[in-house]
C-alpha cells in the first residue's frame, strides 16, 4: 500500500510509463521503502536533467553544431587550470579533472562527452567585459577526440598554451574584448594574461589533510594558522630548504634567518640543531619534526627541480602570500639595476609558474624565461613600488637596493609587454578634443599602435584634472578601463603546430563570460557562442509551389519577406562592422532594451534601460526618451539610467495601456525588420533579415545597394523600377524552381516575366492581371468567374475573333497557330507532269 | 491595487496612500505594488560555417560543378506504379537535381 502512495507522489513528475516500470521492479526485486525512495528520487533527477531548455541544441541541429569542426574548441590535456571550491584553490590539469568528472556521469553529444557540474559550485577566474578578473562558475566540462594538430601559442612574457585551432582566444579591438579563433591568431597579436587575482581567503589549514602525525613529539597543532611566520617559513623552504626523513634543513647564511627560524620552532616546540655542513664551514640549521617534514614534502616537494607552491597558498590571505614571497625573494631574489628588474631563478618550472600566480594575487605581473634548465622569473621595475609595499625584504642591503631601483631612462628599456592594444588611436582622438601633453615617444606611434600602461596612466592623471563632458568623457572612460584592466595584453611571439599528446582535448563552459584562465594566466574563450542558436540561425522562407504562386500572382507582400543585404568593402570582411550594420537594420523596441517595471502604487512605469545595449545601438538614454515623447506624447523623466513615464491621468487602465504602448516603441532600426542573422559566405559577411524594407535598408551606411536584394517584388519595383522588377521575377522564379531540382529553360520564365511587366507595372498572371485582360471573351470566361465574364460581355455586346488558343479549343476548331495556321486544299484532278 | 475596506470600491494611489474614490478612506501603502517584465534578450547571431549537411550522402557527380558527393532524399511524386523521384543536392555548390528512373 505504501509503495503505491509513494509512487503516486511522483505522478506528473516522472512519465507514467516509467512509474509503472518502477512499480513492477519494486515488486520483482522486493525493494525496501528506502531503496524505492532513492530510486524515485534518482529517476526524477535524471528525467529533469534530460529535459531540454529553450536554446539547448537538440536533435539534428545539435548533432550538426557539435559535429562541426568549428565548434571543437578545446585545450590540451596537460593545460592546468585554476579551480576554486569553497574558497579553496586547486591547480589541476584540465584533462585529469574532466576525465574524473566524466567517469562519474556523462552524456554524449556527437563525439563530445559532456557533464554538467553547475551544482558543484566550482569556479574559475574569468575575464569580464569590463576587463576585470572575476570568479565565475563552471557549468559544464567536456572532452572530445583530439584533432590531428594542435597549436601552441607562446607569449613574450614566457607563457604558453596548447589548444585546438578553432579554440578561440580573446583579443582587444576597438577598445572592446572580442573572441577570435586560434587559426586566425598571428604573431604580434596580443592576448590577455591575468594580472590580478582576487580571492576570498582561507585563514587556517588542517594539518592532518597534508601529513599525519607519527610521533607525539614535535607534533604540529591540528590547525595551522596561515600567518606571516608560517608563510615566511614555506617561502624560505621553497627557496633554499631541504627535507630528509624527519629533518628540515636550512643553510643559515644570516643571523636574521636563524633568529626567525628559532622563533618559529619555539612556537611549535621543535628541537633545533646547528650543524656544520659536510666538507664546509657553513652551518646548517636543522628543524626536527617528522610531521612538518612530511607536510612540506607533500605540499611543496623536495627535489629542487620539482618544488612547487603549496596549493593552499593560492587561497591564503594576502599577509601569508606576501610573507611567503618575502621568504623566497629574501633568500634567492636578486635586483638588477641595469635591466631595471627584480629576478628569481630556480630549476623548478612549477615553482616559477606558482610564484607568478601568487604575484597575481598582489596585482604584480611577472615574466618567465627558460634557459639551460634554469628558469627565470622577472618583475619589471614598474611593480617595484608595489613589491616594496606588499612584499619587501628583511635583508637590509636588499631593501636598500630596491629603493635604489631606478625607472628605466631610455624608452627602449620600458616594459614592452604591458601595452594596451588600440590605445594609440584613443589617445589621438582625445588629444583632438582637449589639450594634453603627449610625450614624444608616443606621438610617433601609428594609430594602430599600442601604448604602454604606465604612460597611459600618467596621461590619464593629467587629463583628470580638467573637467570634460560629452563624447570625450566616454573616451576617457575607455582610457580608464584600459589603465585599470586586470589583464596584461601579452604579445604572441610564436605559434607552432604540435601533435596532441593525449587522445582527447578538453573544454569548460563558464557562466556568463564563456572564458577561463589557465594556470599560466592566459585567458581563453571557450565558445564562439554563435553556434548555440539551435534552430534560430535560419530564416524561414516560403519555397516550392506556394512561392511560385506568390511570384506569378505578384502578391503585394510575400508570405515570408526577407532581404539579403550585401555589404560594401570595408564592412563585408569585418565581423564587428557587419554586426553594427545589423544593429542598425534590426528593429529595436523598448521591450528589447529595458526591463519594464509597472508601479501601481505610484502610478508610473519605470524603464530600466540596459545601457550596454543602448550604447551598442549607438543611442543615448536621451534618444530613447525623445523617441518615447514623440511617439506617445508622455513626458519622460530620468532616474539614473532609468526612465520614468506616467500616464496622462491617474487611471489603472491608462497605466496598463501605457505599458503596452511603451513596449512597442521603436528606438532604432528599420520598421518591420524583426530579426537579423549574419552569415559568412565566401569570405564575406552577409546579413539576412526577416522582414523586408528595401528602400530603407539601402540607405544604411555600409550596405552595398548594387547587390542587396529582397524577395518582395513590389519593393524592388518601387525602389529600382520596372526593369529591375522584371529581372527580380526571373531570378526569384528560377531560384524557386532550381531549389526544387527542376530545370526549366530560362526563356519560359522570361516570357512570363515580360508579360507581367510589359505594361510598366507589375501585373499578376490571373483574373486581375494578364488573364483578366485578354481580348477574347471565351478565353477570359474559361479562366475564372465564367458567368460574370459572359454576362458582362453580353451586356456590352462583345465579339470574339477566335484567334487565341482557349477560345478555339472551346468551339472545337483548329487553333490559328503552328500547323493549324495552314489551310490545306487538295485538288485531285491535277495532272501529273512527266 | 486595493479596494476600500469600507465600501469596496477601487482605491487610487495618492502621495503614498491609497485613497477611496467614493468615501475618502485612506490606507497607507506598505507593500510593493510593482510588477516587472524583463527584456527580451536578443543578439545577432553570426554564423561562420557553411550550413552543415543533414542529408545522407551518395557518390554521384554534380552536373554543375563536377563534385562527386551529394546529399539525397526521395519522394513519391508520380503515380504509385512508378518509381520514386530521387533528389540530389551537391555538397559543394548546392545545385539540386532530380532523377526519375
Amino acid at each position: 500500500m505504501k509503495i503505491k502512495q509513494k509512487i503516486k507522489k511522483y505522478e506528473g513528475k516522472i512519465p507514467p510509463k516509467v512509474l509503472k516500470d518502477i512499480q513492477t521492479k519494486t515488486k520483482e526485486e522486493n525493494l525496501t521503502e528506502k531503496e524505492l525512495d532513492k530510486l524515485l528520487e534518482k529517476t526524477k533527477e535524471e528525467f529533469d536533467r534530460k529535459q531540454v531548455e529553450y536554446g539547448d541544441p537538440v536533435g539534428t541541429v545539435a548533432a550538426q553544431s557539435i559535429g562541426e569542426p568549428g565548434t571543437q574548441m578545446s585545450i590540451s590535456y596537460n593545460e592546468k587550470v585554476i579551480l576554486r571550491k569553497d574558497d579553496e584553490i586547486k591547480i589541476q590539469e584540465i584533462g585529469k579533472f574532466t576525465d574524473k568528472k566524466l567517469k562519474e556521469d556523462s552524456r554524449k553529444k556527437g563525439n563530445w562527452e559532456v557533464t554538467d557540474i553547475s551544482n558543484e559550485e566550482i569556479e574559475v577566474p574569468s575575464l569580464t567585459e569590463k576587463e576585470k578578473i572575476e570568479w565565475k562558475p563552471v557549468e559544464e566540462c567536456s572532452r572530445h577526440p583530439a584533432p590531428n594538430k594542435l597549436i601552441e601559442v607562446k607569449t613574450k612574457s614566457g607563457r604558453n598554451i596548447k589548444a585546438t585551432k578553432s579554440h578561440s582566444f580573446l583579443i582587444r579591438k576597438n577598445n572592446d574584448i572580442k573572441p577570435v579563433s586560434g587559426s586566425e591568431l598571428k604573431e604580434g597579436d596580443r592576448i590577455p594574461s591575468m594580472r590580478k587575482l582576487k580571492q576570498n581567503c582561507i585563514t587556517k589549514i588542517k594539518t592532518n589533510n597534508y601529513a599525519k602525525p607519527k610521533r607525539t613529539k614535535s607534533k604540529l597543532p591540528e590547525k595551522i594558522k596561515l600567518d606571516k611566520e608560517f608563510g615566511w617559513l614555506i617561502g624560505t623552504y621553497l627557496a633554499v630548504g631541504k627535507c630528509k626523513n624527519h629533518v628540515i634543513s636550512f643553510p643559515s647564511q644570516q643571523q636574521d634567518v636563524e633568529k626567525k627560524i628559532k622563533t618559529i620552532s619555539n612556537r611549535f616546540n621543535f628541537t633545533l640543531k646547528n650543524t656544520l655542513q659536510d666538507n664546509s664551514q657553513e652551518k646548517d640549521l636543522k628543524i626536527n619534526s617528522k610531521q612538518l617534514s612530511d607536510l612540506l614534502t607533500n605540499t611543496c616537494n623536495t627535489e629542487p627541480s620539482n618544488k612547487k607552491i603549496p596549493e593552499f597558498a593560492y587561497s591564503a590571505r594576502d599577509k601569508f602570500v606576501s610573507a611567503l614571497l618575502k621568504g623566497i625573494f629574501d633568500t634567492k631574489g636578486a635586483i638588477d639595476n641595469e635591466k631595471h628588474e627584480i629576478n628569481f631563478e630556480s630549476r623548478s618550472i612549477k615553482l616559477i609558474n606558482g610564484i607568478s600566480l601568487l604575484l597575481n594575487r598582489l596585482n604584480i605581473f611577472s615574466m618567465k624565461k627558460t634557459q639551460n634548465q634554469q628558469n627565470k622569473l622577472t618583475i619589471p621595475q614598474k611593480y617595484a613600488n608595489r613589491f616594496k609595499e606588499k612584499i619587501g625584504f628583511n635583508k637590509e642591503y636588499k631593501t636598500k637596493e630596491i629603493y635604489e631601483l631606478k625607472e628605466p631612462s631610455t624608452p627602449d628599456q620600458i616594459d614592452k609587454i604591458d601595452k594596451v592594444p588600440g590605445t594609440a588611436k584613443l589617445i589621438k582622438e582625445i588629444s583632438e578634443q582637449i589639450d594634453i601633453d603627449i610625450p614624444k615617444e608616443i606621438d610617433n606611434i601609428p594609430e594602430t599602435g599600442n601604448i604602454e600602461r604606465t604612460t597611459l596612466q600618467n596621461l590619464l592623471e593629467d587629463i583628470n584634472q580638467e573637467k570634460i563632458k560629452g563624447k570625450t568623457e566616454e573616451k576617457i572612460k575607455e582610457l580608464e578601463k584600459a589603465v585599470e584592466s586586470e589583464v596584461i595584453w601579452d604579445e604572441i611571439i610564436e605559434i607552432e603546430e604540435k601533435d596532441p599528446s593525449h587522445d582527447y582535448v578538453y573544454d569548460f563552459s563558464v557562466k556568463d563570460t564563456e572564458n577561463f584562465t589557465t594556470y599560466q594566466g592566459i585567458v581563453t574563450h571557450n565558445t564562439m557562442r554563435t553556434f548555440h542558436y539551435a534552430g534560430v540561425a535560419e530564416i524561414d522562407v516560403t519555397l516550392g509551389l506556394p512561392r511560385l504562386i506568390e511570384i506569378v500572382d505578384a502578391r503585394k507582400t510575400p508570405s515570408s519577406p526577407m532581404m539579403t543585404v550585401k555589404l560594401e568593402e570595408g564592412y563585408a570582411e569585418d565581423r564587428d562592422k557587419a554586426r553594427e550594420v545589423g544593429w542598425e537594420i534590426e528593429e529595436t523596441l523598448i521591450e528589447d532594451i529595458s526591463n519594464i517595471e509597472t508601479d501601481y502604487s505610484k502610478m508610473r512605469v519605470k524603464l530600466e534601460l540596459d545601457m550596454e545595449m543602448v550604447k551598442q545601438r549607438n543611442l543615448t538614454k536621451e534618444d530613447v526618451a525623445d523617441q518615447i515623447e514623440s511617439e506617445l506624447g508622455n513626458e519622460v523623466k530620468f532616474e539614473d539610467d532609468s526612465l520614468i513615464i506616467r500616464p496622462e491621468s491617474s487611471s489603472y487602465r491608462k497605466l496598463l495601456r501605457l505599458v503596452e504602448n511603451l513596449k512597442e516603441v521603436r528606438v532604432s532600426g528599420i520598421e518591420g525588420i524583426k530579426r537579423v542573422i549574419i552569415r559568412k559566405e565566401s569570405g564575406e559577411y552577409t546579413i539576412y533579415t526577416e522582414g523586408s524594407a528595401f528602400t530603407e535598408a539601402l540607405k544604411v551606411d555600409g550596405v552595398d545597394a548594387s547587390r542587396t536584394r529582397t524577395n518582395d517584388l513590389h519593393e524592388i519595383y518601387d525602389a529600382l523600377g520596372i526593369e529591375a522588377a522584371r529581372q527580380a521575377i526571373i531570378d526569384e522564379a528560377k531560384d524557386t524552381l532550381e531549389e526544387q531540382g527542376l530545370e526549366v529553360d530560362v526563356r519560359h520564365v522570361m516570357l512570363v516575366s515580360d508579360i507581367m511587366t510589359n505594361h510598366g507595372k507589375i501585373k499578376q498572371i490571373g483574373r486581375h492581371g494578364v488573364s483578366g485582360e485578354k481580348e477574347s471573351v471565351l478565353a477570359r470566361a474559361s479562366f475564372e468567374v465564367t458567368v460574370n465574364h459572359l454576362l458582362d460581355a453580353g451586356k456590352r455586346g462583345e465579339k470574339d475573333e477566335l484567334k487565341g488558343v482557349p477560345e478555339n479549343v472551346i468551339v472545337g476548331q483548329p487553333v490559328d497557330l503552328g500547323t493549324g495556321v495552314v489551310d490545306l486544299t487538295m485538288s485531285p484532278n491535277i495532272k501529273k507532269e512527266d | 491595487m486595493e479596494f476600500c475596506p469600507k465600501c469596496g470600491s477601487m482605491m487610487m494611489p495618492e502621495d503614498g496612500y491609497f485613497k477611496c474614490k467614493e468615501c475618502d478612506v485612506v490606507v497607507e501603502i506598505k507593500e510593493d505594488y510593482t510588477s516587472t517584465e524583463n527584456k527580451v534578450e536578443s543578439e545577432i547571431p553570426v554564423i561562420e560555417e557553411k550550413n552543415p549537411n543533414v542529408l545522407p550522402t551518395a557518390e554521384v557527380k554534380c552536373p554543375e560543378c563536377g563534385h562527386n558527393k551529394a546529399g539525397w532524399w526521395m519522394r513519391q511524386l508520380r503515380s504509385a506504379d512508378e518509381s520514386e523521384t530521387r533528389f540530389y543536392r551537391c555538397l559543394e555548390c548546392g545545385h539540386t537535381w532530380r532523377e526519375y528512373d
